[in-house]
């Protein structure tokens, strides 16, 4: 068990494009089954934070201990096995693959062959499951992606603007879905539809210009989004 | 031209089209996996080829020669995707060809020094004519026409329904998110790399009873082999079978027409199909660049 049941704490993160830096000291921390939210504008560096913890994204220095260990400089496939899942913004599955195949590829990384947790929080997928990546919806998509990262029993899951281009009743789903989903995981995602933030999220950090302006911990700011003056 | 005539082009073109197949399948999955022109392929092709001519010379067994040559480039692309691929894996295509051509280059001057210069002849192994439609033409053609059938099969079993299969088939459209699940994309690249190597030998190991054995046989056929996987599509089986199919019988029947049109034909079907479908005939659209 973690100290203090924090499984995620980034320390001093910075990272960059070439010259141009685009994270200044990145400090934050993940207790075991939180969910955190990270909000900012387009630009901030939230994607390049996230990816620079999955190892996705090679950072220029800082430390990212999870599940207390160091795991900086280790490749993205080894983050994944250990447990801390990255789910893209772009809603890209594997699109010449079937639901299934998609599955089976995440099985096969995990060890994990046992999908009746996918089908718990996302039934549809079960009728869905030769249908091909290309022919899904965009909540459909997001279903699968979220469906493959949780085999496995990922300890984190890094989730990036997971209701962009989601239609309204879908959103309300993944609130649920997400509540859900932090009995076994904690969760951090990145967003900017606040009002998703706001029902899903129980601690939020506000990151400006790459840059961490503010941790907003007050669950009545955090509901009526007062935290957007930050952005 | 006469029944006879079209026959024997017919399957001549066919048997062009099985080594071609061979040869430009690991090209368009190097290309869709990993994103690398690896025209060190070319000279897997040449080694192929000439391991089997010397073991054929030493021991007079065709077979043995077939595995040997297998066997040594799979032993040289090991080395060469350590040594130069795994440094440049993340960079930009044209990396890969500039070194994959200094690395052919390289290995063709060393095929001079130990083979020297002069035609090889191999004997094919299997002799005897087949009557086709009453036109005799030599069963070895046949034989590597069914082998490249074989080989496009196995291949296909192997991309649609095993698991690394589907591993390669995920990482042609997104190699990222393949990493993202948990999976070691570079073993993934190792084995294709070495798929690609293998098919190489054996194409330049079933050509050799019907060309003679040359240090530049596998430059003489770049042009050829690049025309079929661009015709084909980038990254797709299917199309480089169909492409091929279509090259070898545009070479064959071309040089019976005229022999100049041999050369121009498939350069000309290249650039129609590509003003028609820029991905190629069954590039596919959501390979990302």
């Amino acid at each position: 068990m973690p100290k203090n049941n924090t499984i995620l704490e980034v320390t001093n993160l910075n990272a960059a494009y070439g010259q141009s830096k685009v994270i200044f000291d990145i400090n934050l921390n993940v207790k075991l089954n939180e969910r955190v939210a990270i909000v900012g504008r387009n630009g901030a560096g939230k994607t390049t934070m996230l990816k620079c913890i999955a190892g996705l994204l090679k950072a220029s220095s800082g430390s990212v201990i999870y599940d207390g260990m160091e795991i900086m400089g280790k490749a993205p496939f080894e983050v994944a096995k250990m447990g801390l899942k990255y789910i893209d913004q772009d809603k890209e599955v594997f699109l010449d693959l079937t639901v299934r195949e998609n599955l089976q590829l995440s099985s096969y990384a995990t060890g994990d062959y046992n999908w009746d947790r996918v089908f718990e929080h996302f039934p549809k997928l079960k009728i869905l499951l030769d249908r091909k990546g290309a022919y899904l919806s965009g909540g459909e998509r997001q279903m699968l992606m979220i469906g493959r990262a949780i085999l496995g029993d990922p300890k984190v899951l890094l989730i990036d603007e997971p209701t962009e281009g989601l239609a309204p009743s879908i959103v309300n789903d993944l609130v649920t879905t997400f509540h859900d989903l932090s009995k076994d995981s904690a969760i951090i995602i990145v967003g900017q539809n606040l009002s998703f933030v706001s029902r899903v999220a129980q601690r939020i950090y506000a990151v400006k210009e790459g840059r961490m302006i503010a941790e907003i911990r007050d669950k009545e700011e955090i509901k009526e989004a007062t935290y957007s003056r930050y952005l | 031209m006469n029944a006879h005539l079209i026959i024997s082009a017919f399957v001549l073109g066919l048997s062009m089209s099985g080594v071609y197949f061979l040869l430009t399948v690991g090209l368009s999955l190097c290309y869709g996996l990993m994103r690398i022109i690896s025209l060190d392929q070319f000279l897997y092709y040449s080694v192929g080829a000439y391991m089997t001519y010397t073991i054929v010379a030493v021991t007079g067994n065709f077979w043995l020669g077939l595995l040997a040559g297998i066997l040594t480039t799979i032993l040289i692309a090991l080395f060469v995707e350590k040594i130069v691929y795994k440094r440049i894996y993340e960079k930009s295509v044209m990396f890969s060809m500039i070194l994959s051509f200094g690395v052919n280059l390289m290995g063709v001057g060393l095929i001079k020094y130990i083979w020297g210069l002069e035609p090889k002849p191999v004997k094919a192994p299997i002799g005897g004519n087949l009557n086709i439609f009453g036109t005799e033409v030599p069963g070895y053609r046949i034989f590597v026409i069914l082998l490249a059938a074989l080989v496009y099969l196995a291949v296909c079993y192997f991309l649609n329904k095993t698991i690394l299969g589907t591993a390669i088939r995920a990482g042609i459209d997104d190699a990222e998110k393949v990493e993202a699940l948990g999976i070691n994309i570079y073993k993934l690249f190792t084995l294709t790399f070495l798929l690609a190597t293998s098919l190489s030998a054996l194409a330049g190991a079933i050509h050799t009873p019907m060309v003679m054995v040359v240090p530049d046989m596998g430059m003489n056929i770049i042009a050829f082999a690049f025309m079929v996987v661009i015709i084909g599509g980038l990254g797709s089986i299917k199309g480089t079978l169909i492409s091929s199919l279509l090259v070898g019988q545009v070479v064959s029947f071309g040089s019976l027409i005229w022999a100049p049109l041999a050369d121009m034909a498939p350069f000309m079907i290249m650039i129609i199909i590509l003003l028609i479908k820029p991905t190629g005939l069954y590039g596919s659209k959501y390979m990302k660049r």
